[in-house]
């Protein structure tokens, strides 16, 4: 009798274990909450600033292309024509029609040394449907704050020249102004070509 | 008589020319380049590897460009997200090693050029180095596409 209800208790047991195992492939796993890019970087999908020819800017004037933004500045000696040529690299293993839905914003944290002209000839020397974007530094500073980026000005020893530590991420916005991939400086060509098909 | 102390005068000249010659060869330069930038833009930055063969360290302080108005020796760093640039007094040569001025590295950042610079023309610089003979060196204009170097995963 012992023995009859040590087996059924020895059933009931494996029964339970396997409840819970199938019951487990329809129960989602506990995720593990990522931040959601379009809300933490300029959540609005918007900001206002100075093209080149001295006309305001809408960020949502590019609804329906994706949009690659950077901060940097045309004296840049080495991270801003990088990225520029890893823009470009990404840009070689896209098809035409993918590239025309595609824009390059380039904002300037460096209004003091790039004017209108000096920022279109550069970004236009890269090729890679980009708009370069100035302002007040106010106005600049006001959209760095919204892409949690940072840049600081560091003054040469020896000259009046000066050079500008600043965030080389490339930020990815959709079609409909979200940010949905940063593209980190030590990320490949690939990736980012990658990522822009996703969201073509 | 006199044409043996010529000769030897003769000699001893060519001896500490040589000497001197191969003093100065202790610093070579290789693949020097400097990055092509649009007309209106007027910094650049110039990368190389300098070999030192010589048993002791070379200090490289300065240089010295034709067409900017000044040259100055940096060094890059990726901190997280943001690309710190820094003026380095100076810039150590190890020796028997060398030292490599390449992208997300150290450089000599071509200040205020007077001139727009064309791609594949040859651009004289001057390295300074402490007490030791200056190195000329002819950088090629390239453009930045050819010598990027890409992170591979």
């Amino acid at each position: 009798m012992k023995r009859n209800l040590l087996i059924k208790l020895t059933l009931a047991g494996i029964g339970i274990c396997l409840l819970i195992i199938v019951g487990s492939f329809f129960i989602d796993p506990p995720k593990m909450t990522e931040p959601d890019p379009a809300e933490l970087f300029n959540p609005s999908g918007n900001f206002t600033l100075t093209g080149t020819s001295g006309e305001p800017f809408q960020l949502q004037d590019l609804r329906g292309k994706i949009v690659l933004l950077f901060f940097g500045y045309t004296s840049c000696p080495d991270a801003c024509p990088s990225t520029l040529a890893k823009l470009q690299r990404a840009f070689n293993l896209l098809r035409k029609e993918q590239i025309e839905q595609v824009r390059t914003v380039f904002i300037s944290v460096d209004p003091a040394r790039d004017n209108p002209r000096l920022l279109q000839e550069y970004v236009e020397y890269f090729g890679v449907n980009a708009i370069g974007l100035t302002g007040t530094k106010a106005d600049i500073d006001n959209v760095v704050k919204a892409y949690h980026a940072h840049y600081m000005i560091i003054p040469s020893q020896t000259s009046t020249w000066y050079s500008i530590n600043h965030t080389t991420t490339v930020f990815l916005h959709d079609k409909q102004g979200k940010v949905r991939y940063r593209f980190l400086y030590e990320e490949t060509p690939e990736q980012l070509a990658e990522a822009i098909k996703k969201y073509l | 008589m006199q044409l043996l102390s010529r000769s030897l005068c003769f000699l001893s000249v060519f001896l500490l020319l040589s000497i001197a010659n191969a003093w100065a060869q202790r610093i070579t330069v290789d693949d020097a380049w400097i990055r092509s930038i649009p007309p209106s833009a007027t910094t650049t930055a110039a990368f190389m590897i300098i070999h030192n063969t010589d048993s002791d360290d070379a200090v490289l302080i300065s240089a010295d460009c034709d067409i900017a108005e000044t040259a100055q020796i940096h060094t890059m760093e990726q901190v997280g997200e943001i690309m710190k640039m820094k003026e380095v007094s100076e810039l150590r040569i190890p020796a028997n090693g060398q030292a490599v001025l390449a992208p997300k590295g150290y450089h000599i950042m071509l200040i205020g050029l007077v001139r727009p610079i064309q791609q594949g023309e040859t651009i004289p610089l001057s390295l300074n180095f402490s007490g030791r003979a200056t190195v000329a060196v002819d950088a090629v204009v390239k453009k930045w596409a050819s010598m990027a170097p890409m992170s591979h995963h």
